[in-house]
């Protein structure tokens, strides 16, 4: 058992050595200090077990130095055992201070009195302490419980709306395939007429309703990934060339610096591009020309396995504190189209392949996305 | 490529019907007919022996996919399957079941333009390296004949390996007649003799 403080005040040094000699065989460690100030200074630092308090002492006396341990909250409730000759005077003021463990023993001390009293104070102490632990134990376990309980509330309700939407799926897409063959037939029919605009509008209508339905679905699908080993740049190139409707004809800069790092890791690399995808496609609306796109990658270790960092940053206009904390969201969106999929699609990814990603902490112009993959590989 | 293919289409929803028939026939491919259910689907391929089938796995009597899978086992033929399912467990099933291309609903002309086009060249990619397989396989039958029944000449003609294998040669060309035809008479010979001692 470790030891606990006792803390020895009074301002002569033969009485401390005095209490020093009664309590030595307990064991515990002894502080004998000379007066009220030099004790409060060591409270200041240290947690003791109790406090042997001298009433009679120049400069600043017991009950003093008594009120002012009070007013700290840590010490609210550390024993003070006060020392004093038998004075009714005394024992008046005690009495102003019969809240808390405090204790009177009267000089001349009899030793074996003053042992037995320490010695319940000290295991009063280190019961208390004991209790402290424990509950602070206990609550870390409830918080953690709680957590853990919202998580599986959380999952059950994905899993539920996972199911939900895919049955919507399926129907849905029955129901948009028959919008689909009619409007073809339809525009046949009413190609070189004026009207043949409006039906390329319920075309248009027709694949968002799609795409968006292929995204919820995406999300709440359970994630298979079939692994192979790929080399990354082959992923975010073809990523990037999925991409080109969408930075044809602008003044983009799609820069990759990877220095001579084994760019090859054990991933699904369909479900990968589409992080690639979605991260590249967020910095070309949030940039205006010119757009730079730089990718950098760095090794790195992840539970204590190798890894890739791969930071993916652009030139456009940044994430506000609010768009940081939510951008992983699913449904969140400061875009005017899209389904606010996107990155709470890729965060899922990711973390299926036992990878991290975040926004890079870096201020400034642009944004950065970091994630983390580890290699898998022997 | 070939356009006037001849396609029998299962798929059960009118319009869908309308739709397949109207713009396969646009895609310049011969619509045999249309039906609405599994079994009908079956008995017209083995009738009128498509060169594709495209079928909707939902159908009202069976799915798609064991209707596919009874198709190929009565002549092989390129299928693809049109399905509103987009699980894994279908896909691999479609795979198992000889089905060369799987579309998800809506599909779209530029979407089956493609996948018609890829589905047939695969088909017949696998077709000619089928036949090359089975040309290989009666070589190697052949050259087994052969070998026996020049084993044969040697032990009775008290020949050795080339003037057996030559004597074979001669009396094919002398009675206009191939190798393996040859060879196949001296070994049935052979055995002919071989019951009667």
């Amino acid at each position: 058992m470790d030891k606990v403080n006792i803390l020895l005040v009074d301002d002569q040094p033969g009485k401390l050595l005095t209490y020093e000699a009664i309590l030595a065989n307990l064991g515990e460690n002894l502080v004998p200090v000379k007066s009220g100030r030099e004790a409060l200074q060591f409270l200041l630092k240290e947690e003791c077990a109790l406090i042997l308090l001298d009433i009679v002492m120049p400069d600043m006396d017991g009950f003093e130095t008594a009120a002012v341990i009070r007013q700290r909250q840590r010490l609210e409730r550390t024993p003070i055992i006060f020392v004093t000759a038998y004075s009714t005077s005394d024992l008046d003021r005690i009495k102003g201070y019969q809240y808390g463990a405090i204790d009177v023993v009267f000089a001349p001390i009899v030793p074996e009195i003053l042992r037995a009293k320490v010695l319940a104070l000290v295991e009063l102490y280190r019961v208390r302490r004991e209790l402290a632990q424990t509950n602070e134990q206990l609550l870390a376990e409830i918080v953690e419980r709680r957590r853990a309980q919202e998580l599986a509330l959380q999952a059950e309700r994905l899993a539920a709306i996972g199911q939900m939407v895919a049955g919507l799926a399926h129907e849905s897409r029955n129901a948009l395939q028959q919008i689909q063959a009619s409007v073809e037939m339809l525009s046949r029919r009413i190609r070189s007429q004026p009207e043949s605009s409006l039906v390329v509008e319920i075309q248009k209508a027709h694949d968002r309703i799609h795409r968006l339905l292929e995204e919820v679905r995406g999300y709440s699908a359970p994630l298979k990934l079939n692994c192979e080993v790929y080399d990354l740049s082959a992923i975010w190139n073809e990523a990037w060339r999925q991409l080109s409707a969408a930075h044809k004809g602008r003044d983009v800069q799609f820069h990759v610096d990877t220095g001579d790092l084994d760019l090859r890791c054990l991933v699904d690399g369909f479900p990968i591009e589409r992080v690639f995808g979605n991260i590249l496609e967020n910095s070309l609306s949030a940039c205006a020309d010119p757009v730079r796109i730089a990718i950098q990658c760095s090794a790195a270790e992840l539970n204590c396995g190798g890894a890739i960092r791969i930071r993916i940053a652009d030139n456009g206009v940044g994430l506000t504190d609010e768009q940081r904390r939510h951008i992983f969201e699913p449904f969140y969106t400061t875009k005017t189209s899209g389904t606010g999929l996107g990155m709470a699609i890729a965060k899922r990814i990711v973390e299926a392949h036992g990878g991290k990603i975040a926004v890079a902490d870096e201020r400034g112009p642009g944004t950065t996305i970091e994630i983390l993959l580890p290699r898998r590989r022997s | 490529m070939n356009r006037s293919i001849s396609i029998v289409v299962a798929e059960d929803e009118p319009v869908m019907q309308k739709y397949l028939e109207e713009t396969l026939t646009l895609l310049g491919y011969q619509v045999l007919c249309l039906v609405a259910s599994g079994r009908e689907l079956i008995d017209r391929c083995r009738a009128l022996r498509p060169k594709l089938v495209i079928t909707d796995i939902r159908l009202p009597d069976m799915n798609g996919l064991d209707a596919a899978a009874e198709i190929y086992s009565i002549e092989p033929v390129p299928i693809i399957v049109i399905s509103a399912f987009h699980d894994p467990e279908f896909i691999e099933r479609a795979e198992r079941n000889h089905v060369l291309a799987y579309l998800v609903k809506p599909i779209k002309q530029q979407d089956l333009e493609p996948t018609i086009t890829i589905a047939l060249s695969r088909y017949h990619e696998f077709h000619t390296m089928r036949q090359e397989a089975d040309n290989l396989r009666q070589a190697l039958d052949d050259r087994k004949m052969i070998e026996r029944a020049k084993g044969l000449l040697m032990k009775r003609a008290g020949l050795d390996e080339p003037e057996a294998f030559r004597r074979l040669q001669k009396l094919a060309r002398d009675k206009n007649q191939k190798l393996i035809e040859i060879a196949q008479i001296i070994v049935t010979a052979e055995e002919a003799y071989r019951k009667t001692i």
